[in-house]
């Protein structure tokens, strides 16, 4: 064998490497998208985006249909009176949060109440929204399916198991007098015009949900001297120190806070939400108060983490004279 | 990049001229001079630690790797990790700007939704850079190549040094059985022969002495070389080269400038990742503009544009399965495991697919496909052939004995381990390889005399080594009654040229022409068989002329070596190994075409392939090539093209000087057009230019090699297979598997795993982006629909890295579907890991359908919860206000928090609903076209992924403490139900899909569904 060849042909083929670099097809991403050539969309030629497309339409069809189906048959299983969870253990619970009036629609983020004294269309939001609140206690077609409660009478006559006894049993009507007699109505544009606010409280609506009453001896001292059995109370004050040092005097109205016989609600037309007010007396001049209201019976826990049972809101009463071109804009 | 290259080039050129060594052409006493030494005293200690500092240590430097940090930053920006970086950003801008606007309240949610991005990436990236480290760690060991320790003269006296300590000048004594420690010339020499295999290839011992006998320093007879065997005799010699400079460590260095391809999974990884990359940033952006412009139109944009960046991640992590690059290393982590028991050591991870998607293998004959061991085949005696297997049963005669005595007396080879009772397989020897077998072979056949005993009685009393000259070797023995035999071995033809007389059924004859062509049909029927052929012939000397006391002369023959008395031939071969046939018959089956690449004489090559494959044909257009290498366009294209139509031979025998001639477009119609191709007489360097036109003909190649010059073909492959028995270091190190037994029979099984792990990770691709669609699909009802959001970010992640990992894993168990040997490797340009039809299928198939099973959960949930899915629509704003109530169907008033707490059961609920379906599709998953009956539920660890998933999700939902960290809420047993209901629709639905695929092979349903 002859050695020297042997060992000049490796060398020469070491030699050769690194120079046969070949040119490489690319796969272009125009041509995948369309290939004239093959004449191809995405990969695929006509007849087969068809058959796919045809394919997934029918897939699709049969399986909405029989989902849609499916969910139909089991809403169709839930009571539209009566929700399927509610009360203790359940997600919404049985503890009621607090939520107050006048809140805009128009600006849902903010719980700021910010007006001008002397300028009627800073406050002609709020005090329509409470207008419009308070109407439906006084609109003849709602009252009409209410009834006058009085003595022992309460819903809970009409109501059990979270739903009414029977169809058209009437709820207890729900009466603003107490507010208007202390200054908290339209014809005083709820006290907004005087910087005196006031501001509705109500609990949030609670299927089977009636207040328990505090034993003598655990009322708790905030409501204590307004407490009245069968009733829940509220108390607000500021959220932090300066605020509590600023809100000055608070009038609650009624005193005692809701009546406890308009619960338990239930499902129904003409149910009336009841509700407390509160007129906040000598607010300080443009400055910010953070207000905090709490309610109060035996079975409300208040939980600042988890927004039971109080709300959260703030005011804001400004004092500044308008000036003309302001006014006139509006 | 071209700068880069252009150096890389430039290095490469000058790395390929610097092979000048011209230490061995000058006189011995100027070597001594210029590296200031003395033979007899060597190198002081001084001197010696001097030049150790300046030459640096004598071993060769492993590839300059980038160091890990580096490795490792890089890896972090990998693939869905920049995605992840984006969505992780984001949300620190996000939190950072609501901070600021919104002081009192913070929302941290944000904040640690963007910090549990950030970690996945780090988790994913250390797991993923961790497990490809450990299977490089093996490689570790395999470090040690030079001989711990080395006998060097040093001051004056014989001393062991570290081998990694020697210095050029140092003196050092080298024995048989070492290896050479340095490039040395060689001063003294006694019998000194050395195996230079592990550089060339080539295992023949050669001869080394101290003379300068050739200008080439690979030829000349002075130098012995860093890395090769000693495997005869002793030598002294002086240190000229040490560590990377010597040739070995160039032609290492060379092998690391060789630019290697990407592996075909890693192509495949980049081009999924670019295809979901591609999904998720269009989609992504699509829906940011239409969030930004639905904010625009409400005139919201100016404080709101930063919840399009929240949905924007949402999409985006959505979008990305960040368990899968985790999850494929680890199915290839654990098939390499497999792999290694059966004697594959994966070195580089990607190559467990690699070798799957070979369509070419550039086998070794030496070592792989045969045994590397010579075996006496065959015998020619008493004017018959035969069987070297069955002549042990037939009947002696003188004839046979006294040929078996020339065997075993004319032999320069020895048992290393004088204990007779091992067997002679497992004793080692020293000498010639056709001497050992021919030794061995006789060693049974004298039964109960052995080898060592004959030579005792018949002592040897001179030689004439073996000359390639004379092509024959003769020793001279003394009987025991005192006369003289001479024997003599060679080329046949020579030595019947030499001969008068035959042996013959115990008669001494006269030679005649009949005789001679019994010889002749004899001869070249073995030679045709491939088979190495020796002559044997003897003369007993008459003791008159040759008196006990004789002296032989062997420099000037004073004894005959005419007229002597022929006794047969005796033929070896290196048989196949055992396996191997079966083997490259299941690589022919498996589409995978085997190329022989041998340095053998083309007769032996082709003899072997017909071996080992039976459909070789014995028409091979071997004879036309061979026999006129000097005519250059042998092929002329049309003419070949014509034959190849008409004769349908499709094997070719390409001789290696051959195929230096042949032109590249030549080479390539080779390449295209013979199913077999043998390239024969090939030096191991040629292997690269196999190689690369291989490649050039889009084959995916694996190469096996175990030379040092094998390795730049083992860096250019595909796949490039090294030997571990009988693989140098360098060999090894080039290569990205090692065959831990040198069997070819092992590729093969590594083909099985590579093929089956591709599938499976198909499959497990296909499992696990199922979930994607139910986890963006809310995301996109959320924008467009306005309805609360019905699965969470971390509910997401929570199937990501949590329920999906060990299903996904748990594929790289899944028996394969159908004989995966049995069709042809993977077209690595059509044949995608990831294509469009997975992505259909899963996504718009079953991806879809666990939507709505979760959406149907959603929308029922909502509705039991008093918000009907009409009331659902555009609730999304006054949903997420914190200070609003808001009111349900019985206009009951809902809290914030009673409404997070709502939305956390829904998330939990989508959760627990994808978890199920996913079961389901678990199952469909495990097979493409059958039916999981015939597939049956063997894997035991993807059961146990069932049951894991089951409980993990249970965890995440039921677990007080980490529901509330996952904001996932308990779910009602009911709710449970529905998609138990959906979980086995998708089953029996896929089962009927597979059904029609079956049914229908080429049909509608096959081309719109089969991945």
């Amino acid at each position: 064998m002859s050695k020297d060849n042997k060992h000049t042909e490796e060398n020469n083929a070491l030699m050769a490497n690194g120079h046969k670099a070949s040119p490489k097809e690319k796969d272009s991403f125009i041509s995948f998208i369309y290939n004239k050539r093959e004449g191809t969309f995405l990969g695929r030629n006509g007849k087969s985006w068809v058959q796919i497309i045809v394919f997934y339409i029918i897939y699709y069809i049969f399986l909405g249909a029989f989902w849609l189906g499916c969910l139909a048959i089991f809403l169709s299983t839930i009571d539209k009176n009566l929700p399927r969870y509610y009360g203790k253990g359940t997600i919404i619970g049985a503890n009621p949060g607090v939520g107050y009036q006048p809140w805009l629609k128009n600006n849902p983020e903010s719980t700021l109440i910010k007006f001008n004294i002397n300028d009627n269309t800073t406050y002609a939001d709020y005090v329509g929204v409470l207008e419009n609140y308070t109407m439906k206690y006084e609109n003849e077609t709602t009252t009409k399916l209410t009834k006058l409660c009085s003595g022992s009478e309460s819903n809970s006559d009409i109501v059990k198991d979270g739903k009414l006894k029977e169809e058209g049993l009437k709820p207890c009507r729900f009466k603003l007098d107490v507010f208007k007699a202390s200054g908290c109505s339209l014809e005083n544009d709820f006290g907004f015009p005087d910087g005196k606010p006031c501001v509705i409280l109500s609990l949030n609506r609670l299927i089977d949900w009636k207040p328990e009453d505090f034993a003598d001896d655990v009322i708790p001292k905030e409501i204590a001297k307004r407490y009245k059995k069968g009733s829940i109370g509220f108390n607000c004050d500021g959220t932090y120190g300066p605020d509590k040092e600023y809100i000055g005097k608070i009038e609650y109205i009624p005193e005692a806070g809701i009546d406890g016989r308009f619960y338990p609600y239930a499902k129904m037309d003409n149910y009336h939400q009841p509700i407390a007010m509160v007129k906040f007396h000598n607010l300080p001049r443009n400055r910010v108060v953070l207000v905090e209201c709490r309610a109060y019976a035996g079975n409300i826990e208040q939980d600042i983490e988890t927004r039971q049972g109080l709300v959260h809101f703030e005011l804001l009463v400004e004092d500044y004279e308008v000036s003309t071109p302001k006014t006139n804009g509006s | 990049m071209s700068e880069k290259k252009k150096k890389r080039e430039e290095n490469l050129d000058e790395l390929k001229k610097e092979i000048t060594i011209t230490e061995h052409e000058v006189p011995i006493e100027e070597l001594y001079k210029s590296l200031d030494t003395n033979p007899e005293k060597g190198l002081d200690e001084q001197e010696a630690s001097r030049r150790l500092v300046e030459y640096g240590p004598n071993q060769l430097t492993p590839p300059k790797n980038k160091p890990l940090w580096f490795k490792f930053i890089i890896s972090l920006f990998e693939g869905f990790n920049i995605l992840m970086w984006i969505g992780s950003v984001a949300c620190f801008i996000n939190f950072i700007i609501v901070a600021k606007r919104t002081a009192e309240t913070v929302d941290y949610d944000t904040m640690w939704l963007g910090i549990i991005l950030a970690a996945v990436v780090l988790i994913t990236s250390i797991f993923t850079f961790y497990q490809e480290r450990k299977s490089q760690h093996v490689m570790e060991s395999f470090k040690k190549m030079i001989p711990p320790k080395v006998t060097v003269v040093r001051s004056q006296k014989m001393q062991q040094i570290d081998a990694v300590d020697l210095v050029i000048g140092d003196i050092v004594y080298l024995v048989f059985g070492d290896k050479v420690p340095a490039d040395v010339r060689v001063i003294e020499a006694n019998g000194f022969k050395v195996d230079n295999s592990s550089l060339t290839g080539e295992n023949v011992a050669v001869r080394r002495t101290p003379e300068f006998t050739h200008k080439n320093p690979l030829e000349t007879s002075n130098l012995v070389f860093f890395g090769t065997s000693v495997v005869e005799g002793n030598a002294l010699g002086i240190v000229i080269l040490t560590g990377d400079n010597t040739v070995m460590g160039r032609i290492a260095g060379l092998t690391s400038l060789v630019e290697t391809n990407q592996t075909p999974i890693a192509k495949e990884i980049k081009h999924f990742i670019k295809m979901i990359g591609t999904v998720a940033i269009s989609l992504g952006l699509l829906f940011l503009a239409i969030s930004l412009y639905t904010k625009y139109k409400s005139g919201t944009l100016g404080e709101e544009w930063i919840d399009c960046i929240v949905f924007f991640i949402g999409i985006i992590v959505a979008n990305v399965p960040e368990g899968i690059l985790p999850t494929i290393t680890v199915c290839l982590t654990l098939t390499a495991k497999r792999m290694s028991k059966k004697n594959c050591l994966v070195k580089n991870l990607e190559a467990v697919e690699t070798l799957g998607s070979t369509s070419t293998i550039c086998s070794d004959k030496t070592g792989t496909l045969t045994q590397n061991r010579m075996t006496v085949a065959h015998l020619w005696v008493n004017g018959k052939i035969f069987d070297s297997e069955v002549i042990s049963e037939q009947p002696r005669n003188d004839s046979t004995e006294r040929l078996l005595r020339c065997a075993a007396l004319c032999s320069r080879a020895k048992f290393k381990n004088e204990d007779w009772n091992t067997p002679d397989s497992k004793r080692e020897t020293i000498g010639d390889a056709s001497e050992v077998a021919i030794m061995k072979f006789v060693n049974k056949q004298l039964q109960p005399v052995n080898v060592h005993e004959l030579r005792e009685r018949c002592r040897k009393i001179n030689e004439i080594p073996f000359n390639s000259n004379e092509k024959y070797s003769v020793t001279i023995h003394r009987k025991e009654n005192g006369q003289f035999l001479l024997l003599m071995k060679g080329a046949p033809e020579r030595i019947l040229h030499r001969c008068s007389t035959i042996s013959i059924d115990g008669q001494t004859a006269r030679i005649n022409e009949l005789v001679k062509d019994g010889y002749n049909v004899a001869y070249e029927y073995l030679g045709g068989r491939g088979e190495r052929v020796l002559g044997f012939c003897e003369m007993e000397l008459d003791p008159v002329k040759f008196p006990p006391n004789f002296k032989f002369d062997t420099d000037e023959p004073n004894f005959p070596l005419e007229n002597l008395c022929f006794l047969g031939l005796i033929s070896m071969i290196d048989p196949p190994r055992p396996g191997v046939p079966e083997a490259v018959r299941l690589c022919q089956s498996a589409g995978i075409q085997v190329v022989m690449v041998t340095g053998d004489h083309p007769i032996t090559a082709k003899a072997i392939e017909s071996c080992v494959s039976d459909s070789f044909s014995e028409s091979a257009r071997q004879v036309n090539i061979i026999g006129q290498p000097k005519v250059v366009h042998l092929i002329s294209l049309e003419t070949d093209e014509l034959n190849l139509k008409q004769n349908e031979i499709k094997a070719i025998v390409v001789h290696g000087e051959w195929l230096n001639k042949l032109e590249e477009s030549e080479l390539d119609f080779i390449v295209h057009h013979y199913d077999q191709v043998v390239f024969a007489r090939t030096s191991p360097a040629q292997k690269l230019k196999i190689v690369e036109a291989y490649q050039r003909a889009g084959r995916i190649v694996a190469v096996t090699g175990d030379g040092v010059n094998d390795a730049p073909a083992l860096r250019k492959a595909d796949i490039g297979i090294a030997m571990g028995i009988t693989g140098t270091e360098v060999s090894k190190q080039a290569a990205d598997m090692v065959l831990l037994d040198d069997n070819f029979a092992s590729i093969v099984t590594g083909v099985e795993e590579g093929r089956l792990i591709f599938d499976n990770l198909k499959k497990s691709i296909a499992y696990t982006l199922t979930s994607n669609i139910p986890e963006l699909a809310p995301f996109l009802t959320y924008i467009t629909l306005g309805i609360p959001l019905p699965m969470s970010i971390r509910a997401i992640l929570c199937i990501d890295l949590g329920t999906d990992i060990l299903p996904a894993i748990s594929f790289a168990y899944e028996p394969a579907e159908s004989d995966i040997m049995d069709r042809p490797p993977r077209n690595p340009k059509r044949d995608r890991l990831v294509n469009w039809r997975l992505l259909f299928y899963s996504y718009l198939l079953i991806g879809v359908f666990q939507a709505i099973v979760g959406f149907s959960l959603y929308f029922w949930i909502m509705a039991e919860h008093g918000f009907p899915s009409y009331t659902l629509l555009n609730l999304k704003d006054v949903w997420e206000k914190r200070d609003l109530l808001v009111p349900d169907k019985y206009n009951r008033y809902w809290n914030y928090q009673d409404r997070m707490n709502l939305l956390g059961v829904c998330h939990g609920a989508f959760f627990y609903a994808i978890v199920c379906v996913q079961w389901a599709d678990l199952l469909i998953s495990k097979t493409r076209m059958n039916s999981i009956v015939t597939q049956g539920l063997e894997n035991n660890v993807l059961n146990i992924s069932l049951l894991f998933t089951t409980l993990l999700s249970t965890f995440f939902l039921f677990t007080p403490g980490v529901n509330s960290i996952l904001k996932v809420g308990p779910i009602k047993l009911r709710w449970a139900m529905l998609p138990v209901l959906g979980m086995w629709q998708v089953f029996a639905f896929d089962e009927i899909r597979r059904a029609v695929i079956r049914k229908y092979p080429d049909g509608v349903v096959f081309h719109t569904t089969y991945y």
